[in-house]
């Protein structure tokens, strides 16, 4: 579980596929309550992978500095580690002095270098912004990393595959190299994630043939060279090795009380996960958990759009809600036959090496 | 149980815990109703169409006469329309109304009964009812009005969306979420209206 806080829930950019575009086209969040924030971050859970606190958006830049900054000293006085999630397109020196400070580890959400980063666009929903303007944005960002990096902060990265940087071969040979570069800058870990598009945008989803092609390319890269520490497809090794699942997604979610996701939302009441909120409304946290998509899930077979009797179900759960097909959180996710063919290729390799090697139970926690 | 003893309905069913029975029995005597406790069922958390045996609950008939008891099932007070709907369903009921989207009174609107919220004691045989309107109506007397304001405003509308066995059940402040009959189709049934004839 991560604890998120949104501070701001709103953001400087406008990226196709973004799964708050109905948050924050609905509107109506609720405003900033510094104290209450403090509160909630005081009293959320704080075992294991909950420890750290991570500072989410919207963008999380756009918090006025004397606040983030009393939000750092604040979590630093209950003695936890702290994260930023953001898009380095705007990172002022006095921010980053700040970050450097409160030893804030960094993630960022990069899709590549300059037109493979063409869906996080420039400008926010609704206003129109130019190829050239959001290149210039993205150079920004890359150049706002290595600043990052040149001061010694800990950085890693997001990337959503979508057809702008992952739809031709040309364009994911670019994608790599640009990781790999990044990578040997010292940028330590990577996630990919398959773009899930459920708003009106022009569509770059990648098809379901080329998420699959894309997902096991990217896995065999992953694995060819130890340098690489990509997300997802380190933690499905570990999934099947019976480590504890690694990624959310593949955990069984309750989409109304998300254990990925601990959010405090900017009033300091509880939330989750924004993923599965495909209209826009920011539901309250429900006080227990209840597993009624992944039980419809496991009662329908295969064949009707179920997970029943996959032998994955285990290590996948019927994937993110925030996946679901259709848009609906009940379904399983869309991209179910590009999980699949990753744990068929890591079960193909292992088997391969030790034929007597069955896929461990995952351990519960 | 009050409109029983006005003389509203003949006969109306309650579940109580015994300690509830307790209390409610002496309220009952004093209005010379009669009493029975059809039968004993496991304790009662949440929202449920049927009951198992066990102990914590007792489901308590009332009606002004003996006789009334003997069929209570039939004096019940609900319209025959709906009784005789109840008889013909096989699925969830809410079902039925696939891809109504209906201008309906919420004094005939069943789709928050989940959370007890409800002004017609019954699952009316159409969204149109006019007879479960005025049951509701009648009996909504009995409450207190603030709440009844309340009550028809969250009524108001509500759209029950379900698919694959689990119901989506959308209030303006809230949602529950449920199981249900697994179907194959995305049902979705969404009734919104004003009261007619209240503010």
């Amino acid at each position: 579980m991560t604890v998120e806080v949104l501070p701001v829930v709103a953001c400087n950019l406008g990226c196709t596929g973004c799964y708050e575009t109905a948050v924050f086209e609905r509107g109506g969040a609720p405003k900033l309550d510094v104290e209450k924030v403090k509160t909630a971050i005081s009293e959320s859970p704080s075992e294991g992978n909950a420890k750290a606190v991570g500072f989410h958006g919207g963008e999380a830049t756009l918090t006025p500095l004397p606040v983030l900054e009393e939000f750092f000293k604040h979590v630093r006085s209950l003695g936890r580690p702290m994260t930023i999630q953001t898009n380095a397109v705007r990172v002022p020196d006095a921010l980053l002095d700040l970050l450097v400070s409160y030893k804030v580890q960094v993630g960022t959400s990069l899709n590549g270098p300059a037109d493979l980063n063409r869906d996080r666009r420039a400008l926010p929903h609704g206003r129109c912004a130019t190829d050239a303007e959001t290149d210039a944005t993205t150079a920004q960002a890359e150049a706002n990393i290595g600043r990052m990096l040149a001061r010694g902060l800990s950085v890693s990265n997001i990337i959503v595959l979508s057809e702008t940087n992952a739809g031709t071969s040309e364009a994911l040979t670019r994608l790599v190299q640009w990781v790999d570069r990044l990578t040997d800058l010292g940028v330590k870990r990577w996630r990919f994630i398959l773009m899930t598009q459920d708003h009106g945008e022009s569509r770059v989803e990648l098809s379901s043939e080329r998420a699959v092609f894309v997902s096991k390319v990217l896995a065999e890269l992953a694995y060819a060279d130890t340098r690489r520490k990509w997300e997802p497809f380190m933690e499905m090794v570990g999934n099947l090795r019976g480590h504890r699942i690694g990624s959310c997604t593949q955990a069984p979610c309750d989409p109304f009380h998300t254990d990925g996701v601990y959010a405090i939302l900017p009033d300091g009441s509880l939330g989750n996960c924004l993923r599965p909120a495909k209209d826009g409304v920011l539901t309250a946290r429900a006080p227990t958990r209840e597993f009624h998509r992944q039980d419809a899930l496991q009662a329908l077979p295969l064949t009707d759009g179920g997970c029943g009797g996959c032998q994955w179900w285990a290590w996948c759960h019927g994937g993110c809600p925030g996946e679901g097909t259709d848009g609906d959180w009940r379904n399983k996710t869309r991209h179910c036959s590009a999980i699949t063919a990753v744990y068929e290729l890591i079960k193909r390799r292992l088997k391969g090496m030790a034929p007597d090697w069955t896929p461990a139970e995952y351990a519960k926690p | 149980m009050t409109s029983v003893a006005d003389g509203q309905r003949d006969a109306a069913v309650a579940n109580f815990s015994p300690v509830e029975y307790m209390a409610f029995l002496p309220w009952a005597l004093e209005r010379k109703l009669k009493v029975r406790v059809l039968r004993e069922t496991a304790a009662l958390d949440l929202f449920s169409h049927v009951t198992e045996p066990g102990e914590g609950n007792l489901v308590v008939g009332v009606a002004r006469y003996e006789s009334d008891l003997e069929t209570i099932d039939r004096n019940l007070g609900y319209p025959l329309c709906c009784v005789e709907a109840h008889w013909t369903r096989n699925v969830d009921p809410m079902a039925e109304w696939a891809g109504v989207h209906a201008t309906a009174d919420p004094f005939c609107n069943p789709l928050l009964r989940y959370v007890g919220l409800r002004l017609c004691p019954h699952i009316p045989c159409s969204p149109h009812c006019q007879e479960s309107s005025k049951l509701g109506r009648a009996l909504a007397g009995y409450l207190d009005q603030g709440v009844v304001a309340r009550v028809v405003e969250l009524l108001s509308d509500v759209t029950w969306d379900s698919y694959r066995g689990t119901a989506i059940v959308t209030a303006r402040p809230f949602r529950i979420i449920l199981g249900t009959v697994p179907l194959d189709e995305r049902v979705v049934v969404r009734m919104k209206g004003a009261a007619h004839g209240a503010r």
